[in-house]
């Protein structure tokens, strides 16, 4: 359905160009939900925006349903306009001087040859029950929630039937509680409406609760592309591990030649069925389900680390307890909230399947991003 | 006067409430406020109204024998000239210029902002220049340039085509006055267009391509609309000033035999001949004070509008830039057009006339080049004395304006003194009160009550210091956006209330009271109207001397001062962009 390859695109910086998206392929297929996933600046809405057609490419091919609507090497530019596509900003931008169904029919009212009254009211009608604004359609487009308008934007978005559906951090203006219903509302839309979609977000929760697959994206690279579950469970590098959420990354070195890795900031040692070079520096990434603390010691687990609580965090269901393992190294693992433990309770934190968390790298990324 | 505790829910309102109950002593400061408000607009507006109808109309309103009457409002009234000449002259000079202006500042506005013109950061200063010179140095640059006999243009024009002279420009006319009034005030509505403009979220305009419409449909069905409340204020505000335009009238106009009302006023108070006409002047001000409110109040009802539509935002966005293609040329040609009228061969032709005398611009000519122009000018102890006046004035009148204008901000924005939707109205009424009726009602109030300011600069400085619409506004728009909790914050911290403004909300406060301040400043530079009319050998000011130097036929000297004004302009535009303007273009 889209084809983006090779795409490159830079700014004018002063005293040069700045490269932002750096020849990333990608493909939406028919019907699918896309999601570009990524940290602030790394790149998503200017990929957008080049599909949209909204910037202009350096190189690179897009193809839209098999046609190609950009190719500046052939110096093919679609202006946006005439692209098969519709669009929700991030601001929404629903039109201050239109009403919620003067929005909505814009796109049919722009279009030429002209359609006949009655066809546009009975598709404005039809789409803003679908997104249940049929009783506001009088309604200022001033005097709308941050709800109100996220839903008339999506219908004014889809009223054409366009093939693709662009989305920019749909849901990055509505307040936290807000944003956990609309995500299920949206979700259940475009599966209903079933039109192919690509989103752009920073927040991993909506990519994976709204998009079939996924490009994590940093500095202008699609650094992994997969499913949900696939870039959950096998992430490419501590940096998507990292960015999918709630998982320790440690650093250790390898002792030459047995498998053992040394913690740094603690005297504990791993053992790995792979073997490195000698102390060569890993990253260690261990998602929450791969801890399991205990208060007596399991000598049947491979790889059990001895530690001391420091400190206990309720949230309602579980509890995050930190461990010490070392002066430099404390773990978070979440816990049943029925297991009591205590501050400074000495305890044991078992690891499983180590081996598919250890990342080679000469750089530690993680740390440049955060920093 | 007193504060006033209201039960508002809001957390402005207990912040209010609370500070009321605090602080009775405060209640100095509305009062202070109110008092300079009343003495500096209400007081003068009163004394216009009471002259109108006080009689016979050579006498002032209070002196022995004046009487209540309907005579001046009848004479004015029942005179044919008010319909034949002076209404349809104002009209045809209002609309004119309000018309051509509004083009070249919108199109001007809009090459800079929003397409890939090159060099927009000069043409943004070039566009300005004009706004800052005083309109006499500006006006006189033009009858050099454009009159009949031997303006340069009309010289160069001639010496083209083969034309005999004189014309074929004529610039005492109607279309040459209404030409130099737009030149001159493109500069100001360009300035509000741009903010406009640069305020507008460009995704309104993406949306609308992302919807199948193409540039030229957005621009029609989104870009226009979006835009019409932001663009109509400035077009409104700008009638306002034209229609209390004086000086080009003067200058330019009355060679032409043109009669508008705020020279009409001038020709009452300085009649050809017998006394001036002190109860006519003021009964012909009141439709025209009244045709101003009337203005004002559409023009607030639009900026309301307008922030309904909240597309001005204050915030600048990133604007997408149009590609002009082969149209760039017309547009450096239009540019180009205004630059050299506005700004280049004015001042080529005053330098060069401050050296050579008002001659054609000829090699030949050139070898009679002298600096005795200037020498005359810096030899005489009247130019030292206008430079002071000058820029005394024009300074105390920046501090007064930028003190009362902060205190009426805060009363309006923070306080709940029962009458600050009244001082709110007053300040804001004085943007509606052309400077030729507050200079006749300063005139009568001090003439009628002697004491001792008459024909010194501190009656120009009560007179100009009525302008406090906009330090009022600039003020309150900083304390608005200085949030309560900043000030509870230090209230929390142990600060009581003044030790709290004096560090925490003046600081923040400061840039917006400094933008104020150097805004008055400029104008006060500028401005011609009031000291002419409230003149006297002690308090006379640059523009007004260039002026009578220019009338006394002696073209050198007044260009030579001319040529000063503007090198001493020239450092304040690099003020203005960086105080006024902090970003020019966002890139
Ligand atoms: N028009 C532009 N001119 C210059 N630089 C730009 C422009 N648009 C974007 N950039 C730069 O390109 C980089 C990527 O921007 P982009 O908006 O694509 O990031 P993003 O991934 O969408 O980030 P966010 O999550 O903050 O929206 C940023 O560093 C940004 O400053
Ligand atoms: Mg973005």
């Amino acid at each position: 359905m889209l084809t983006v390859s090779k795409l490159v695109k830079s700014f004018a910086v002063p005293g040069g160009r700045n490269t932002v998206i750096d020849h990333i392929d990608f493909e939406v297929r028919e019907g699918e939900c896309y999601a570009l996933l990524g940290p602030s600046g790394c790149g998503k809405t200017t990929t957008l925006r080049c599909v949209a057609g909204l910037e202009r490419a350096d190189s690179g091919v897009i193809t839209i349903g098999g046609e190609v609507v950009s190719d500046p090497a052939r110096d093919i530019h679609v202006p946006v306009h005439q692209r098969p596509i519709g669009m929700v900003f991030q601001s929404y931008a629903i039109w201050p001087h239109l009403d919620v169904y003067e929005n909505v029919a814009y796109p049919l009212r722009v279009q030429r040859p002209r359609l006949p009254k009655a066809e546009i009211d009975e598709r404005v009608m039809s789409v803003l029950k679908l997104v249940g604004m049929d009783s506001l359609a009088r309604r200022e487009a001033t005097r709308l929630s941050g709800g109100q308008q996220q839903r008339v934007a999506l219908a004014r978005a889809v009223v054409r039937n366009p093939a693709l559906l662009l989305l920019d951090e749909p849901l990055s203006n509505l307040d936290a509680r807000l944003r956990d219903t609309m995500r299920k509302e949206l979700g259940d839309l475009i599966a209903r409406i079933g039109i192919t979609a690509m989103f752009v977000t920073h927040d991993q929760a909506e990519a994976f609760s709204l998009a079939h697959r996924i490009a994590v994206m940093n500095r202008g690279l699609i650094i992994q592309e997969g499913t949900p579950r696939q870039i959950y469970m096998r992430p490419s590098s501590p940096f998507v591990a990292f960015f999918m959420g709630s998982a320790n990354v440690i650093t250790g070195r390898a002792d030459g030649g047995t498998g053992q890795i040394r913690l740094e900031g603690s005297t504990h040692r791993i053992t790995v069925n792979t073997t490195f070079e000698p102390d060569e520096t890993l990253s260690i990434v261990l998602r929450p389900e791969q801890l399991k603390v205990t208060r007596d010691q399991r000598t049947a687990a491979s790889n059990v680390l001895s530690g001391k609580v420091d400190r206990l965090t309720f949230q309602g269901g579980h509890i995050e307890c930190d461990v010490r393992l070392g002066d430099g190294l404390t773990l978070r693992v979440p816990i049943p909230a029925g297991l009591e433990l205590e501050k400074d309770m000495p305890v044991w934190v078992e690891i499983e399947s180590l081996d598919s968390s250890i990342f080679r790298n000469d750089e530690n990324p993680i740390n440049k991003e955060r920093s | 006067m007193a504060f006033v505790a209201t039960p508002a829910p809001s957390g402005a309102g207990r912040f209010r409430a609370r500070l009321a109950k605090a602080d009775i002593g405060l209640a100095i400061i509305p009062v202070v406020g109110a008092v300079a408000a009343l003495v500096l607009i209400a007081v003068p507006v009163a004394m216009l109204f009471y002259a109108a109808f006080h009689g016979p109309s050579d006498y002032l309103p209070f002196e022995a024998g004046a009487k209540w009457t309907t005579d001046n409002i009848v004479q004015v009234f029942n005179d044919r000239v008010l319909y034949t000449r002076i209404l349809p002259d104002t009209m045809v000079f209002v609309l004119g210029t309000v018309l051509l202006t509004t083009s070249l500042a919108f199109t001007f506005a809009w090459l800079v902002e929003r397409t890939d013109i090159k060099g927009s950061d000069v043409w943004f200063s070039l566009v300005l220049f004009p706004l800052l010179v005083p309109i006499p140095v500006l006006a006189i640059a033009w009858i050099f340039l454009m009159g009949p006999n031997a303006g340069w243009i009309n010289l160069a024009i001639r010496g083209v085509f083969g034309f005999d002279g004189p014309g074929p420009i004529n610039i005492f006319s109607m279309a040459g006055l209404i030409l130099c009034q737009s030149l001159a005030s493109t500069p100001f509505v360009f300035l509000l267009m741009t903010s406009t403009l640069r305020s507008m979220n460009p995704q309104l305009e993406e949306a609308s391509g992302a919807s199948g419409a193409s540039p030229l449909t957005t621009f029609r069905r989104v870009t226009l609309p979006v835009l019409i409340p932001g663009l109509l204020a400035p077009v409104i505000l700008v009638t306002l000033i034209t229609l209390e335009q004086f000086e080009l009238p003067l200058i330019i106009g009355l060679p032409a035999r043109i009669n508008v009302f705020a020279y009409r006023i001038y020709n009452e108070l300085n009649p050809a001949s017998g006394l001036p006409n002190y109860g006519g002047a003021a009964a012909i001000s009141l439709p025209f004070l009244l045709l101003g409110m009337i203005a004002l109040m559409f023009y607030n009802w639009t900026i309301r509008r307008g922030d309904k539509f909240a597309v001005v935002t204050g915030k600048a966005y990133r604007q997408r830039h149009l590609t002009l293609g082969r149209w760039r040329f017309a547009a450096y040609g239009l540019l180009g057009f205004y630059a050299a009228l506005a700004v280049v061969l004015p001042a080529a032709v005053l330098i060069w006339t401050s050296l050579l005398g008002y001659s054609a611009p000829t090699f030949a000519n050139m070898k009679n080049v002298s600096l005795a122009a200037y020498y005359d000018v810096i030899g005489n102890a009247i130019f030292w004395r206008a430079l002071r006046n000058s820029l005394v004035v024009a300074f105390l009148t920046a501090v007064i304006t930028t003190t009362v204008g902060a205190i009426l901000g805060w009363i309006i924005a923070r306080s709940t003194f029962w009458g600050r939707g009244l001082l709110d109205f007053i300040s804001f009424m004085s943007t509606g009160i052309p400077a030729v009726i507050v200079a006749l009602a300063v005139m009568i109030l001090y003439l009628s009550f002697p004491v001792g300011l008459y024909g010194t600069i501190w009656i120009l400085i009560i007179a100009k210091s009525y302008r406090i619409a906009a330090t009022t506004r600039i003020a309150r728009a900083g304390l608005l956006q200085i949030h309560p909790e900043l000030e509870e914050a230090s209230a929390a911290s142990g600060a009581k209330w003044l030790p709290t403004q004096w560090r925490i909300v003046i600081p923040l406060l400061l840039p917006a009271l400094m933008s104020g301040f150097i805004l008055i400043f400029i104008i006060g530079m500028r401005e011609f109207t009031i000291p002419l009319i409230l003149f006297s050998p002690e308090n006379v000011v640059l523009p007004v001397l260039l002026w009578q130097l220019f009338q006394n036929g002696q073209p050198a000297p007044s260009a030579a001062l001319a040529t000063f004004i503007m090198l001493m302009v020239l450092p304040m535009i690099f003020l203005a962009r960086r105080f006024l303007i902090p970003r020019g273009r966002t890139e």
